[in-house]
């Protein structure tokens, strides 16, 4: 392979500093450094300005179960990072609604005894009925972390006063979970731990309601198996 | 909410640390702190969401199982995760069979102050924004195409159908001068 000359390193090293050489170009500029002090300083002063870019990008947010993805994969060191599945349907910024509903919470207490101990992370989809036809509520549950994070998305628009009121039922009894009025049609919040409870449901109520006052749009048992 | 979980303000310094020590919770509080500009780097490179959150995910578990080699001189852990989330998603970009057909150049953000709203808070990358702006206009545009795009040099000559040596000189000069700024404003990357 030729070696190439000064002034021909000088003219790539943007080039190689941004990672745009390919093949031959890139191993004969990486011979030469081997061997030059002054062009291998000069690449590695050049090299050092190229998170400016990454940095001029905008923070986007990821979905809210990446985090516990990586976690769960560091506490799993010998496993492949658990990824999530392809899913028919995109993952959609939550809206204004749905930040304030995470922001204002809606936790459901936490284990008070024992449990077995269940999947790590359990992932349940439900579909909606004839009333949604387009909803979809994904929920992931993360048992050891006692927490779950709750997906809905193609839920409609409601009317004045109109809320979609989510609810976890321990036994045959609902318990008020919180709400949303989703006015992108989505729906993201984290809910505390399952553990306790056999099903899920939402109904659209007007306002919060203590219990259920209309059938579920949106209904699915939350079993372990 | 958790009530139990607890944030704790560490310099990057004790960070790179703590993950060197092979503490989990540091790579949480990485996390935490850069895990949006992360997705928001990978996430510009692939424009695929899911695409984004694999590279990302791959991201950090890298640093995490290779926290020991991180060197403080060559750059900051910032700098660090971000290369590598940059490495991810050029392997990705490079292995897909259609990218040299549908690289993003139009499609690519653009330096607009609608873009950089998000982060009007962050002064240090409001000035890299500023001194991306101030490049001549075919300048900037060599360097996203090579470092969001992953195009090679004779890949950008054909595409902006200027002779390679332009491109050469552009990629030059275009970092150097984004290098005098970023040192004219004492920013440290």
């Amino acid at each position: 392979m030729t070696p190439l000359s000064e002034q021909e390193v000088d003219d790539l090293l943007g080039a190689y500093a941004l990672g745009a050489l390919a093949g031959p170009d890139l191993q004969r500029v990486r011979d030469h450094l081997a061997g030059c002090d002054r062009h291998a300083r000069a690449a590695a002063d050049l090299k050092r300005v190229t998170p400016a870019l990454a940095l001029s990008v905008a923070d986007r947010d990821p979905s809210p179960l990446l985090k516990g993805r990586i976690l769960d994969a560091l506490q799993s060191p010998a496993q492949v990072a658990p990824r999530r599945q392809q899913r028919p349907w995109l993952w959609v910024a939550a809206g204004a609604a749905a930040i304030v509903f995470l922001a204002a919470g809606i936790g459901i207490g936490r284990l008070s005894a024992p449990q077995p101990a269940p999947a790590q992370v359990t992932t349940w989809i439900f579909h909606g009925n004839a009333q949604a036809p387009q909803a979809v509520a994904r929920v992931v549950y993360f048992s050891r972390d006692h927490r779950a994070v709750l997906e809905i998305t193609g839920l409609k628009p409601l009317g004045a006063g109109q809320v979609y009121e989510i609810w976890l039922f321990h036994g045959a009894s609902p318990v008020d979970s919180g709400v949303a009025q989703a006015p992108s049609g989505t729906v993201v919040a984290q809910l505390g731990d399952l553990a306790n409870y056999s099903q899920f449901a939402v109904t659209v109520e007007f306002g919060e309601q203590p219990q259920p006052t209309s059938s579920p749009i949106l209904i699915g048992k939350l079993s372990s198996g | 909410m958790d009530p139990t979980r607890v944030t704790v303000y560490l310099p990057d310094s004790e960070l790179a640390a703590a993950l060197q020590r092979g503490e989990p919770r540091a790579v949480e509080a990485l996390y935490d702190r850069y895990g949006r500009l992360a997705f928001g780097l990978a996430l510009r490179m692939v424009t695929d969401r899911t695409a984004a959150e694999d590279i990302v995910q791959d991201a950090f578990i890298s640093v995490w199982r290779n926290a020991s080699t991180y060197d403080p001189s060559r750059g900051s852990l910032r700098s660090w995760l971000l290369s590598i989330v940059h490495h991810r998603a050029i392997d990705q970009l490079r292995g897909s069979a259609g990218r040299r057909t549908e690289a993003p150049l139009d499609a690519m953000e653009r330096l607009t102050p609608d873009a950089f709203a998000v982060e009007s808070a962050d002064a240090d990358r409001i000035e890299i924004r500023n001194g991306l702006s101030a490049l001549p206009e075919a300048q900037r545009q060599t360097l996203e195409l090579a470092y969001f795009a992953g195009l090679t040099h004779v890949e950008i000559a054909l595409r902006m159908g200027v002779p390679l040596g332009t491109v050469k000189g552009r990629m030059r000069m275009g970092l150097e001068k984004l290098r005098d700024h970023l040192q004219e404003k004492g920013i440290e990357l």
